[in-house]
Parts: structure tokens; sequence; C-alpha cells
């Protein structure tokens, strides 16, 4: 076992640790290099290498190369900037030298090369001294092979996130860019001010690709029509704000015309399949959604207030049995195509300053899956279904 | 390079097999919002405060979706029947112990059942002396004269069959009206086994008592093949029938004198439902009520809804033809259980005020 006194311990421990963290990087997205270490000289030349390499703040992983075969397409293929080949002897006289060589992976360039000579180092040289022109030579290179980086294009602002470890800002100049190991698959997401937010999946094939992200202006208007109870057709319009994640709504939902129907009884009259009440329900709401608009399915919940309009030979105008009233609704929101989204919605209806009474006789007794609670003055219904789809203009 | 957007998507039969499932579930589903008694609300509105308002509680709650009070003929309106249709019968319960102050009544679960062969445009009068008994014409071959109403536990009241005038006859219509401040028209329109026939009585109380028919011109009697109203005014002069023809139509006949045929007309606002003393003529359809002249010009109309005519009556205070008006609604206050909370309410409104529902 070899014994190292104590100062070149420290330094040695001091190496590897740099080395074992810079291994432990190596997975990571950045610009990495890929270095061999020949020669006569034993591993203390190595780990000192990688070591000085490592104290690079251009670089952001060094990996040891193979011990045989080319390193120069092993560094292509683990998408490393940069390969290096240092070879080092003893030489007679105390004297040591280190002959290396910097090679572009892709184009198999050397981009520079060169010799360390002098006397023998110490431990403690080797660590420190021995490995700076290399180190220097390196960094001097990397500008050469800017093609490992990859372009992002979009609008200045857009903040680019899934390309590194952190989001990128889109400068004024509309671009930015990115070191990125290549060949890879990345899933991007990108939000810029007044825009959809974009993602997808950035297949890097080779260097100097360019990612161009589209920008969708968010529309602020959509039309909404849905069925209420999968029977009575209504429209609403929607006001997009605060980039698309709330929602201002207005509109009616109507009994004029829909559909009902019931099983056929015996001794009773069965209602026309299309129905028809004279109510129309106009109406304004405020909405939130949870999720921004690039989630496969966007829940959001609504609030909505409307009023009762008879449209009744001698009683137009509002229901006095239940002017008003409350819906609130939580629902999905699917987008099917790019300006077309289906939605489920269930919710609940609350009216207020009601004859309760009546409207509990105005519901009537109903088969099914609903519930009726009311007091003198209130009257509460649910479940109500909706279902439609939303139409962005 | 462009962006690869990628979207998963639901397929084709996850989606309908979604919708399968909510379509079962909703199909049935009926809005809160019955324009019957919303559109009563706005002529409430215009009649002002009931005469007369209670709720019974524990109400049997069997076929009551049409169910509607029929309340004496006095002041104090302090008892009645609650009839309810059922395809071929109308059953009675008697509505008693009405609190008129605190609003409170009790319907007996006991009933009487009389047959029906009229739909929903049967006859059901109280009698105008304020006596608990009525008459009902629900059948074609005979009356019903109903002895007491404000109880059918025991001892059971007496439904006396009241023959019509001739034997053998085919019926075209019924109908009561009031036509004094003592007396009720009670009107039968038919034939006997040759010819058009009519006959009605004055009646006050006690079992009615037809006596021989007198012919009617009338060429359309062949074509008559469900039998409807009939109201008698003028003295004996004007008669009004609404039926329903073979040929699946409805028409109104009118005589002027029952020697002459009849005017025919279309039945633009529904049935014939009634006739009031100054012979304005009662029209419904869908829930509105129109009112016409006595040769059926429409004079105005309001959105009754569940606001049933129940008749006219005099009112001894005011000295006025006074016609009345109930509201009848059931609700079901116990799930899975048939038994709910019924609430009455009744309007008086002086006939020649009626114009002031008009819409």
């Amino acid at each position: 076992m070899t014994r190292y006194p104590r100062p070149r311990a420290a330094a040695l421990a001091a190496a590897l640790l740099m080395f074992a963290v810079s291994l432990a990087c190596a997975d990571e997205e950045g610009i990495r290099i890929l270095f061999r270490s020949e020669g006569s000289e034993g591993g203390a030349w190595s780990e000192s290498l990688a070591s000085a390499l490592s104290r690079s703040p251009l670089l952001d992983a060094v990996l040891p190369g193979p011990a045989e075969g080319d390193l120069a397409e092993a560094a292509a293929r683990r998408s490393c900037a940069l390969a290096v080949v240092a070879v080092s002897e003893k030489k007679p006289g105390g004297q040591a030298s280190s002959r290396w060589s910097v090679v572009d992976p892709l184009t198999l360039e050397t981009l520079a090369f060169g010799a360390i000579e002098g006397p023998y180092p110490s431990a403690r040289e080797l660590a420190e001294y021995w490995w700076l022109p290399l180190a220097q030579a390196a960094e001097n290179a990397l500008p050469r092979v800017k093609k490992t980086l990859v372009r992002v294009s979009a609008a200045p602002g857009t903040v680019v996130s899934g390309l590194g470890k952190e989001a990128g800002i889109i400068p004024e100049e509309g671009f930015l860019d990115l070191p990125l190991r290549v060949p890879g698959t990345y899933p991007w997401r990108a939000e810029s001010p007044g825009a959809y937010p974009e993602r997808g999946y950035f297949a890097a094939l080779e260097q100097g690709q360019t990612l161009e992200i589209p920008r969708r202006p968010i529309r602020l208007w959509t039309v909404e029509t849905a069925l209420t109870m999968l029977s009575y057709p209504e429209i609403w319009v929607h006001r997009s704000l605060a980039d698309d994640m709330y929602f201002l709504r207005l509109g009616f939902s109507q009994y004029l015309a829909g559909l009902y129907l019931v099983r056929e009884e015996i001794g009773v009259e069965t209602p026309p399949a299309l129905f028809s009440l004279p109510l129309i329900l106009p109406g304004a709401g405020f909405g939130m959604y949870f999720l921004p608009e690039d989630a496969y399915v966007r829940p959001y919940g609504s609030a909505t207030a409307f009023a009762r309009v008879l449209l009744l030979r001698g009683a137009f105008g509002f229901d006095t049995v239940a002017p008003v009233g409350l819906q609130s609704a939580l629902g999905a929101e699917w987008r099917a195509f790019p300006r077309a989204a289906v939605f489920v919605e269930v919710g609940a209806s609350f009216y207020p300053f009601c004859d309760g009474f009546l409207m509990a006789a105005s519901r009537g007794d109903q088969d099914g899956p609903f519930l009726n609670l009311f007091g003198a003055r209130w009257f509460l219904e649910l479940p109500i279904l909706r279902l439609g789809a939303r139409f962005r203009l | 390079m462009k962006a690869n957007l990628t979207r998963a998507r639901l397929s084709a039969s996850e989606v309908l097999a979604a919708l399968a499932v909510l379509f079962l579930l909703v199909s049935c589903w009926h809005p809160a919002f019955d324009p019957g008694i919303s559109g009563s609300e706005a002529v409430i509105r215009k009649l002002g405060a009931p005469v007369l308002y209670f709720t019974a509680e524990d109400v049997e709650g069997w076929e009551m979706e049409d169910a509607w009070f029929l309340p004496k003929d006095s002041i104090s309106f302090n008892a009645g029947i609650l009839l309810n249709r059922e395809e071929s019968s109308l059953h009675l319960r008697s509505v008693s112990s009405i609190d008129a102050v605190n609003h409170t009544a009790t319907v007996d679960d006991v009933s009487s059942t009389l047959i029906n062969m009229l739909g929903d445009l049967y006859t059901a009068h109280p009698s105008p002396d304020g006596s608990n008994v009525a008459f009902f014409a629900t059948q074609t071959d005979s009356f019903k004269y109903l002895n007491r109403f404000d109880s059918f536990a025991d001892p059971a009241p007496l439904f006396t069959a009241c023959s019509l005038p001739p034997t053998g006859v085919s019926t075209f219509g019924t109908g009561a009206r009031r036509n004094d401040d003592i007396t009720v028209n009670l009107i039968w329109i038919g034939m006997d086994s040759t010819s058009p026939q009519y006959n009605y009585i004055d009646w006050q109380t006690g079992t009615p008592t037809f006596t021989l028919p007198s012919p009617l011109e009338f060429d359309d009697a062949p074509f008559v093949a469900q039998a409807g109203k009939a109201f008698v005014t003028g003295g004996g002069t004007v008669f009004f029938l609404s039926c329903g023809l073979s040929d699946g139509s409805r028409a109104i006949y009118r005589w002027s004198d029952p020697s002459i045929n009849p005017s025919r007309f279309p039945e633009v606002y529904g049935p014939l439902v009634g006739v009031l003393s100054d012979t304005w003529v009662l029209a419904e359809k869908k829930g509105i009520l129109t009112v016409m002249d006595n040769n059926l010009k429409r004079l105005f109309s309001f959105p009754a809804g569940k606001l049933k005519f129940a008749y006219e009556r005099y009112n001894t205070i005011s000295g006025q033809m006074t016609a009345v008006f109930t509201r009848t609604i059931y609700v079901r206050t116990e799930s899975g259980d048939d038994r709910g909370r019924l609430k009455v309410e009744v309007y008086e409104i002086p006939s020649a005020d009626l114009y002031k529902l008009a819409d």
C-alpha cells in the first residue's frame, strides 16, 4: 500500500472528493468533459487531472474516459463538449512531462495541445499547479465547440423550463443558447405573459438545433354552449382574465326548448320529448381554473348569479316564486382541439328570497339522483349537471 | 425545429360511455319551475290577499299533482272537498277543521270515489245555500248528489244518483252555472233515443230533480264523440256546449234559440270551464284563462295556472256576484313516503272586476 505524507494525503482526499462530486454530477445536463490520463505514472496523476479540470467554473461535469479506445468517440457518445488526453512520463534527472491535447469529439479537431514539463511534482504541486496550463487550454477551447449549445427561440420574456437545471428567460434578442446534452429528448414547458403556456418534447438529435417555441396569444373571448342536465341548451360568453386563469361569464340558460325523456306510465300522459317551459335565466358569473391551460384536464370552479324571467303572457317579468338564484359548480375541461374544449361540470343551485314551498312544488316528484331542500324562503337543488363545449373566438 | 405539441386524447368509446351514463341519470330531470305556479303568482298579486288559506300536514300524496280544493259556498269557506282525478275516477276527501286563524286544516285519509267519464270537464259544485252538500256530474248517465262532505268517515255520506231526464241517453255535456243570488243552473244536453234534448233546473239544495227534457235543434249531434261542458244563460234561451267530435277536433256550440241550429266555434282558447251570471264565458287552455262575452268574443285573458276557477257565488256582504278561485299545492315532504304538505288558498274577486286580472 502506498503511504502518503499527511499534506499529500489531504490534497489527495480533496481531489478524490471533488472527483466524486464531479462523478455525481455526471448525469446532469451542462458542459461536460471526458478525460484520460495515460503514461507511466499512477492513479494520482489521473485524480489530480480530474481535480484540476473540476475547478474550472466553465465545466459542469468531468468524466473519466475509458482506458482504451477512441476517447473522442466516447466523448461524443456521452454528449461531452471536449475530450482531453494527457500522457505523463517520469524523466531522468527528476524531471516529468505531460503531453496533452484537447479534441472536439464531433469534428475530431484538435483544438489545443501542448506539454507540461518540469521537476517531478510533489503531490501538492500535482494537485494544485501541474495541470493549470491544460485546464486553461480546455476553457479556452470551449467557445470553439459552441455547437454543443442549442438555441431556444421564443418571444422575449418567455420562461422556458425543462431544458436545464433552472428555467431560462428569453432575452430581448428572442433566443437563448442553452447547453444541452445531445442526443437527448427533453420535455419542456414555456410560459409567456399574455399567451397560453406551451409544452412539448424537444428531440435534440444533433448539435446546434433550434427549438422554436410558438406563442399563441390568449384569446380573450370564448363562447360556451352547454346542455343543462343534458336537456336544455344554453349559451354563455366568457371573458378571460389574468392569463386565462380566471374568467367572467355572461349569458343565459333557458327552458324554452329541451329534452324531457321520462318513462311511459299507465294512466299518465307521457309528456312530449321536446319540452318547453316559458322561462329564461340570464346571468353573470365568475370562474377560476385550478390548472393552467396546458393541463390535460383542466379543473375549474365557477359561481353564477342568475335571474328567472318568465316569458308567460300576462306574467312577463321576474318569476316571483324565485326571482334570482345562485349556481356554483366544479368542472373539468378537456381541450379536444386548439380552439375547442369540452367540459362537464356538477353543481348546485341555491335560490334565496324565494318561496321555498312553491319551488318544491314546482320541482315536483321526480325519479333519479336528485336532492331538493327547502325552507320558507330558500330552496336548494342538486346536482346540476352541465355538459358542453367552449369555443375560443 | 418546430415545437412538438402532443396531447393525449380520450378514446371515443370512453367519451360515449361517460355520456351514456350521464344521459341515463339526468334525462328525466325537470326544472324547478312550473308555469302553472309561477303564472298564478302574477294573478294572485292582482287578486290581493286570500280570503282563506291553510296548510294541512301529513296528507296522503296519491295522485295529488292536479288535486284542487272546492270550498263550500259560504262567507267563511270553512269546509270543502279535496278532489283529485285519476284516469277514470274522481277521488273526494273531506277537508275539515279549517282554522282560519292559525291557517291549519285536516284532510281526511278516508275518501270516496266517483266514476268519472268526463276527464277534466266534470262538474263539481257546492250548493248555493251554504250547506255541506254538492252536486257532481262525472258520468254520462246520471248526476250525483252528495248529501254531506264535512266528513267521509262514519257515518259515510250518501251519493244520490239523479237520473237524467230520458233513459237510454247519450250525454253531450253537463254543467253548473250560478244563476242568481239563490240558485245554480244545472244543465244537461244530450240525446234520447231519437233526437237531441236539453234540460236544466234551478238548484238550491237537496237532490236535484230534472223534469222532462226539451228538444234541441242540433244537426251536428251525430258527430259528438266526447262529452264536455254545457251551460245555459239568458233565462233558458242561450246554450253553450263544449265537446269533442268524432274527427278528433273540439268545438263550442252556441245556441241563441234551442229551436235553431247552433253556431259552431273552434276552441281557440280551450274548452269552456264556466259561465258567469253576467253571461261572461270562461275558457281555459294551457293555464291561460280567457274571458269571452256571450257571443264568444274574447274580452281578456290572464295566466291562471294553478289558480282554478271554482265557481261563482253571491257575496251577501258586498251584494255582488263573486268569482271564487282556489290554488291547491302539494309537496311531498318525506322521500320514500307518500305523505306531504298541502297548501290551499282561496281568493275572491267581484265578477265584474275580473278584467283587472287581464294581462
